[in-house]
């Protein structure tokens, strides 16, 4: 018979498991699928994987889809922690888009105040938005998945068919010819590691002193505060990542100096946002109350947290998020609110928190795996393999898919250790 | 002028409500047995698409209809087996074939057709019924019939007071004479003829599908096990009932109505598959179903809603030939004005939503 120590060691074990074995899985589905369409599933994953890596463009490709998705994710896993079903994540990135498009042409501030002036804008209108339905839900108990989905389409038409074609179009600002709304102040861009604006070096340079320094003292900071230990990790994990992605940037640049590709600090942005939604929610009373109230309202309400103020609060934070994310296609992508809106972010989102399991850091790493598939679908779409882009999407459906079949993972998982009869 | 204008609205109202009301009602018959079906949208998809492959394969409109509820039986059983089953998560699983059906279908579409736009020409039903006036004049009738009843075993349940035989007796005595009468205003019979003429046979299916459903829910033997197992599945499984046979059997019929409703804007309103097919439909399904408080009448009444939403805003565009002042409010408004008032709605009028007590819960057996 089993000590209770390995079955609890081992469930937690599989709790890591199932994700992992269910991208595994739902990576087969997809070479399955481009079998049966004849063609040749290793070579197409070859090509996709270089695809991802082949060239400065597409990993920079990669680096913009990975950010995106990052906040997105987070904004479905923050709510998800209250206990709500934040579909409306796209319509919150299409109003923090728009609010960044707005604010990046008609106001002109110095660079240093404009781009952080941009992104609390783009959280708190993405935030209101969002609240809405929180809102909705704590007075009028309007289900927050009805209220999302309205909400989506409102943000769609009011947006995309009103203020993008109409007053805030490019046509009616600048008397241009361009879709959209007009391209924002150079100060409003986020900076991007290659190409323009100009005088990167000293730009990255700084980014990177600063960055260090922060982290440093920040390390300091924890590792003398009763939250030490289990923090540390996460911070050398941002720290790691930010001078690993800054060092490698330097020597691409320095090797390759290609412009035009895309990538910028909106990646750090995500990783801070990781952290902080980490630190937030483990950490802090607030977090702690958010997360009794999603585990148990009744509880949480006996145990005297304003529930009502909560989820309000928590929907305002996620809506942010998203805000932030639909902020950094603007600013950092795009350059304007484009007149084909690149959407589908905000339900990518929702894939992005199932297989990270709602945790911050495991939603990172699923926008990472998906901005790779991402951003390496579309080289699949030349010959020899032909496969539509969308193929992506095959992939992240089946993982879904296996990620909502995790018990039979989990016993297939505990059938080698049935038959040895260490577990029951 | 202003009937040409109502007739026109009428119609588009009956197109645009069909696949939204089908598929609401298919999240009805699986909420109520305590399943969430948020995979419409994806239900939607598939259906669409197997439906005109199967036309395209077989040149038969109804053979491709029945693969397409085929499709949908084998996805509500897998569905089944998965979250009903497994005790997988129903929320998880629904976004899951959601996003597969947006990529896999992309990808059949190439497969069959070699193309990522749309399918060619299939067989159809897009042609529609046509119909004579004394069949709008009896088709009015029974909708007037149908709609009494509706309100009088609503008022009836507010009062607490249902009696399924003195509803019947009410809705003769009231609802008959008022339909006739009704069917004999000329300018009424000539707005329902024109909106229901060369429409599709899906239009009547989802004008028949909310009754049915209410009298299989309310009134018979396997309604009321069925409602039992979605508010207490403990109770119900005390009482000897197969908890996991009325699961299957509703999952299962749910996404044979996602598909349908599907198949009824692919080989229904058109006679081919189109990429971005249902492009959200599925998602206003779910909200009508849960507009509605989860109830087949309620998420007919929601559809109307709805619909009657969706056509102010072309009604408005209709008249602002007439109106120039009309023609001052920016589109983005009217396309967004149905949604609105629907948020609206929910804040003011409607309520708490309440779902099935164990809505979204797996039922274990023996578990405390």
């Amino acid at each position: 018979m089993s000590t209770p120590k390995l079955r609890l060691s081992y469930s937690n074990l599989l709790d890591l498991l199932v994700p992992i074995v269910s991208i595994l899985l739902g990576l087969i589905v997809g070479m399955i699928l481009i079998a049966l369409a004849g063609k040749n599933p290793f070579g197409a994953y070859g090509a996709m994987f270089s695809g991802a890596f082949g060239s400065i463009n597409n990993i920079s490709e990669v680096i913009i889809k990975t950010a995106i998705l990052t906040f997105t994710g987070l904004s479905v896993a923050f709510a998800y922690k209250v206990g709500l079903f934040n579909i409306g994540a796209e319509g919150q990135f299409i109003i923090g888009a728009i609010t960044a498009a707005f604010l990046g042409h008609w106001v002109h501030l110095p660079g240093i105040l404009h781009i952080p002036l941009i992104m609390v804008a783009s959280f708190i209108t993405g935030g209101l938005w969002a609240a809405i339905a929180g809102w909705l839900k704590v007075t009028r108990g309007v289900h927050e998945v009805i209220s999302t989905i309205m909400l989506n389409w409102i943000a769609v038409y009011l947006v995309e068919s009103w203020l993008v074609t109409g007053p805030l179009s490019a046509v009616s600002a600048t008397g241009s010819n361009d879709a959209g709304t007009p391209i924002i102040d150079g100060s409003a861009m986020l900076w991007r590691f290659i190409g323009y604006p100009p005088d990167q070096a000293g730009k990255i340079g700084l980014l990177a002193v600063i960055f260090l320094a922060a982290s440093i003292v920040a390390h300091y900071i924890l590792n003398r505060s009763p939250l030490a230990k289990a923090t540390n990790w996460i911070i050398s994990l941002v720290i790691g990542a930010g001078v690993a992605g800054l060092s490698s940037i330097a020597i691409f640049q320095w090797q390759y100096g290609i412009p035009g590709a895309r990538a910028n600090i909106g990646i750090f942005f995500a990783m801070a946002a990781v952290a902080i939604t980490f630190i937030l929610l483990y950490r802090t009373v607030t977090g702690y109350e958010i997360r009794a109230t999603g585990f148990n309202q009744e509880a949480a309400r006996y145990a005297g947290i304003n529930i009502k103020q909560r989820t309000i609060l928590t929907m305002f934070i996620a809506g942010g998020l998203s805000g932030v994310a639909g902020m950094l296609m603007v600013c950092g992508t795009e350059r304007r609110f484009p007149g084909v809106f690149p959407g589908g972010y905000g339900f990518d989102g929702i894939a992005m928190a199932l297989i990270g399991q709602n945790s911050p850091i495991g939603t990172f790493l699923a926008s990472v795996l998906f901005g790779i598939i991402r951003g390496g679908a579309t080289s699949m779409q030349l010959p020899p393999y032909e496969i539509h882009k969308t193929f992506a999407d095959i992939i992240q459906g089946s993982v879904v898919l296996f990620i909502a079949s995790s018990n039979i993972i989990r016993y297939l998982l505990m059938l080698p250790l049935k038959r040895k009869g260490e577990v029951d | 002028m202003f009937e040409q204008i109502l007739t026109a609205a009428l119609f588009s109202m009956l197109q645009f409500g069909t696949p939204i009301l089908i598929a609401g009602l298919g999240g009805v018959i699986s909420e109520n047995s305590g399943v969430v079906n948020l995979a419409l949208e994806g239900t939607m998809r598939m259906g669409g698409f197997f439906s005109v492959v199967g036309a395209f394969y077989t040149g038969n409109a109804w053979l491709g209809l029945a693969l397409g509820i085929g499709m949908g039986a084998v996805m509500g059983l897998l569905a089944a087996w998965v979250t009903v089953s497994w005790r997988g998560d129903q929320v998880v699983y629904g976004v899951a074939i959601n996003v597969f059906a947006l990529g896999g279908m992309t990808y059949l579409l190439e497969r069959f057709f070699n193309t990522t736009g749309h399918s060619p020409s299939v067989p159809s039903f897009s042609s529609g019924v046509l119909i004579s006036p004394t069949f709008a004049q009896g088709l009015l009738v029974f909708l007037v019939v149908c709609l009494t009843y509706a309100v009088v075993s609503w008022s009836m349940a507010r009062k607490k007071d249902h009696n399924a035989k003195r509803a019947l007796i009410l809705t003769a005595v009231i609802g008959l004479p008022l339909g006739i009468a009704i069917s004999f205003i000329p300018p009424v019979r000539d707005i329902v003829f024109g909106a229901f003429n060369r429409q599709t046979i899906f239009v009547y299916f989802a004008l028949i599908l909310p009754f049915l459903l209410h009298f299989l829910l309310f009134q018979t033997k396997w309604g009321l096990r069925i409602r039992a197992v979605g508010e207490n599945p403990k109770a119900a499984d005390t009482l000897g009932i197969n908890i996991y046979v009325i699961r299957y059997a509703c999952v299962i019929l749910s996404y044979v109505f996602g598909a349908i409703a599907g198949a009824s804007m692919s080989i229904g309103q058109l006679d081919l598959f189109e990429n971005n097919m249902p492009a959200g439909k599925g998602f206003i399904a779910l909200a009508a179903m849960i507009f509605g408080k989860w109830k087949p009448l309620g998420t007919l009444a929601a559809v109307l809603f709805f619909t009657l939403a969706g056509v102010a805003g072309d009604l408005i565009q209709g008249l602002s030939t007439t109106y120039p002042v009309l023609a001052s409010i920016p589109r983005g408004f009217l396309n967004a004005f149905p949604y609105m008032l629907t948020l609206l709605a929910l804040a003011g009028f409607v309520g708490r939503a309440v779902p099935p007590a164990a809505d979204g819960i797996p039922y274990e057996k023996g578990e405390k």
